[in-house]
């Protein structure tokens, strides 16, 4: 499918494209892309890591046929590495080639023209000849100044380059912003964009999402594993509660064990990777254990 | 319908106002032009649009669900929440008139305030009988008495206030006469809801067991917002930082000399220690539960904080959170073992142990947060302890439990407030405040 402009979309037909790819999302989730679509505003996507934040800038690429352009966030972080960058040594070996034929005027015109410009995600995004996805990942680790100068660009999708003047985006990007909330956003920023928190699923969403990502898995042990994994997560205070990524190994894992059913000895087997912090399993042990866990799920 | 729509939106952003969340005017339009995208008849998909554009975290979501489940609503419960509003108002103005007709000086109303009538109108009747029977008792037929009525208004006022801090507030009617607050239903569900997020805002030694658990979890999520942020290492970005011309010419060298690559001085800066310094006093000792259960939280996620309590004496405690125990045993072990706990205070000797025995823990990378009401014996003691403490660390954070207006008349907070950045901190709005403004930066 190919949207130049984001016009036909609807949300029925969002859904099912979502569904094709293997995502699996209710109104909650469509309706918020959805808008963000249409409105052509960033959205900005928040919740626990591990819930599929990412995975929808990825779907949206896959739906639209289009290229994901991915830029992954951290402290210290700026324009250099997300926007553009003079290609210096390049720059410098041209001076060395020409230095002794050429004038002075034109080697500078030349030195900065695009052939010496290093694109980074922001300027290849906008500059793109088609419409892309724009994936600014974990945008909650970046700085505050770099927050403010992202908040630029967002806002009227152009950059301005002195040497070369102000590029205009041709396509507006489609942006996912994500956040894990490891710190506030800037009210600026967040009034820009189109909020979606992502919480953990529902018992039947996660079978849902188990029974698609991980189809040799039989229904009474995807069952299980639902129910265990949802279990965990609101009944003990872990530091970091298993993700849905974490489900999905539990449940490759268990088909490698050709289990039938979750049993104590699956659990004991597998805990590593539902778990990844050593308190969090000690809590586990201490206040549940395997036997607990599946006394507790078997009874629903 | 068009008109209609635009009218309830705009009601609908002014309730979300009223409970602290900030929708601007191009919020509410980009709202509207969601809600033309999407089918105005399912109801989900409208919150979802409504949600989408106006929300921003997700402690404003709860608010959102909350106020669109109460304000789109079928039309008999709307008229449902303007009669309770209506009667609740009815019955606040029945207090107030009942309130001018007790609290009089010879047949003239005393010069209070709406609230303070309010208060002692739901003021147990024993304790109205006896301001009562004081006010008659004093309202003698004399004419040199007429100045006496703002002595009396002043009594009045100091014994309600007594009542406030042993009793707590009251049911809140302050909405009486605000002429923002003229529509019903907005009303209705502003003075509903903002019931449910006032505990943020109420003095944390009066929130009640009820409210306990709720408080963990806002505590739970404050302390590891300032956990991961205090564990990031920060690094300057290269636009920011000068050029490091030593190692640039010292790499480039392979290069016959032409700088080729360039290298930058970085500055790391350091994680600071956090030192907690918390009074356990008999007037903060409610206040350091809070605080404790605060440190417990950072504390089972960042390892370089050490943590003390004070009152006449200083005692080290971070053992105690060092293993992984739930709060509540952590709790009972602390105030079990504590010698100190609910006595009176004396800051310069928790000061002065503190430079004595704990002289390593003071570096120029130590970061001191006092959690205290400043009111302690011999206060001289105490500042110069202050001043001493000063010197050797990076700076002094004073979490002070008295609200901000009362600090004028105590001395010891205008001495200690000299050499210390010191913040009003009596809620948990404040703390969380004080949070994202000093350390989520």
């Amino acid at each position: 499918m190919k949207y130049d402009k984001l016009t036909s979309i609807t949300i029925e037909k969002l859904h099912q494209d979502f569904e094709k790819t293997g995502y699996i999302a209710e109104d909650d989730i469509i309706v918020p892309v959805y808008l963000a679509l249409r409105l052509e505003k960033p959205i900005l996507i928040t919740g626990a890591p591990g819930v599929g934040k990412t995975e929808i800038a990825k779907v949206l690429a896959s739906v639209f046929k289009t290229d994901l352009i991915r830029l992954q966030c951290y402290e210290g972080l700026d324009e250099n590495k997300a926007l553009y960058e003079w290609n210096y040594q390049r720059q410098l070996i041209k001076i060395q080639l020409i230095k002794e034929v050429t004038s002075e005027e034109m080697v500078e015109q030349d030195l900065f023209s695009r052939d010496y410009l290093l694109e980074r995600p922001l300027l290849r995004a906008i500059q793109a000849p088609k419409k892309t996805v724009l994936l600014i990942d974990e945008i909650d680790k970046t700085d505050e100044e770099f927050e403010a100068f992202l908040f630029e660009v967002l806002s009227d999708f152009q950059v301005s380059i002195p040497e070369l003047g102000t590029i205009k985006a041709n396509f507006i990007p489609m942006v996912v912003l994500t956040n894990n909330g490891e710190r506030e956003l800037s009210d600026g920023l967040k009034r820009r964009c189109v909020y979606l928190y992502i919480d953990f699923p529902s018992i039947e969403k996660e079978l849902k999402i188990i029974k698609v990502k991980v189809p040799e898995v039989n229904d009474r042990l995807a069952e299980d594993i639902a129910l265990a994994v949802h279990y965990m997560r609101h009944e003990l205070d872990f530091k970091k509660k298993p993700s849905i990524s974490e489900t999905l190994d539990l449940s490759n894992a268990l088909v490698l064990f050709n289990a039938e059913r979750l049993e104590p000895e699956h659990i004991k087997r597998t805990i590593n990777l539902l778990l990844k912090d050593k308190e969090d399993i000690d809590l586990f042990y201490k206040e549940l254990g395997p036997d607990g866990l599946i006394e507790k799920i078997r009874r629903r | 319908m068009q008109n209609y729509i635009e009218n309830s939106i705009a009601r609908f952003v002014h309730i979300l106002r009223h409970l602290g969340i900030q929708v601007s005017i191009l919020e509410t339009i980009t709202s509207l032009q969601a809600l033309a995208l999407v089918d105005i008849l399912n109801r989900h998909h409208v919150k979802m649009a409504l949600s989408a554009t106006m929300v921003k975290n997700r402690d404003q979501q709860e608010i959102f669900d909350q106020a669109f489940e109460s304000f789109f609503v079928a039309p008999e419960i709307k008229k449902e929440q303007e009669q309770v509003w209506e009667e609740k108002q009815a019955e606040g103005q029945r207090l107030l008139e009942e309130a001018e007709t007790d609290l009089a000086y010879k047949g003239e109303t005393l010069d209070l305030t709406e609230k303070e009538k309010l208060y002692y109108a739901q003021l147990p009747e024993e304790e109205k009988r006896k301001i009562r029977e004081y006010l008659s008792a004093s309202s003698v037929p004399d004419d040199r008495y007429d100045r006496f009525k703002p002595t009396l208004e002043y009594q009045v006022r100091g014994s309600l206030r007594y009542w406030k801090q042993r009793l707590g507030e009251a049911e809140d009617y302050h909405h009486l006469g605000d002429p923002e607050m003229d529509d019903p239903v907005i009303a209705s569900i502003v003075d509903e809801l903002s019931e449910d997020s006032s505990i943020l805002y109420e003095d944390m030694k009066r929130i009640g067991e009820r409210d306990l658990p709720k408080v963990t979890n806002m505590l739970k999520r404050l302390s590891r917002k300032l956990a991961t942020m205090i564990s990031r290492r920060y690094r300057m970005s290269k636009k920011a930082v000068k050029l490091d011309l030593r190692r640039s010419i010292k790499a480039n060298v392979r290069y016959g000399g032409a700088i080729f690559k360039l290298h930058y001085k970085q500055k790391r800066i350091q994680k600071p220690k956090v030192l907690l310094i918390c009074d356990v006093s008999g007037s903060m000792s409610r206040y350091a539960a809070f605080v404790i259960q605060f440190i417990y939280g950072l504390s089972a996620v960042m390892k370089n904080i050490e943590s003390f309590i004070f009152a006449e004496e200083l005692e080290h405690v971070s053992a105690f959170f060092d293993t992984r125990q739930p709060f509540e045993d952590t709790m009972v072990k602390l105030i079990g073992k504590s010698r100190i706990w609910g006595k009176g205070t004396n800051m310069g000797n928790a000061l002065y142990a503190l430079r004595e025995q704990y002289p390593l823990l003071l570096t120029s990378n130590t970061v001191v947060i006092i959690v205290s009401d400043t009111k302690t014996l011999e206060i001289d003691f105490a500042e110069d302890e202050l001043i001493k403490l000063k010197r050797s660390v990076k700076d002094i954070l004073w979490l002070n439990t008295l609200p901000q207006d009362e600090w004028k008349n105590v001395p010891s907070v205008q001495k200690f407030k000299r050499y210390s950045q010191m913040y009003e901190c009596y809620t948990l709005a404040h703390l969380e405040r004080i949070i994202r403004t000093q350390f989520l930066r």
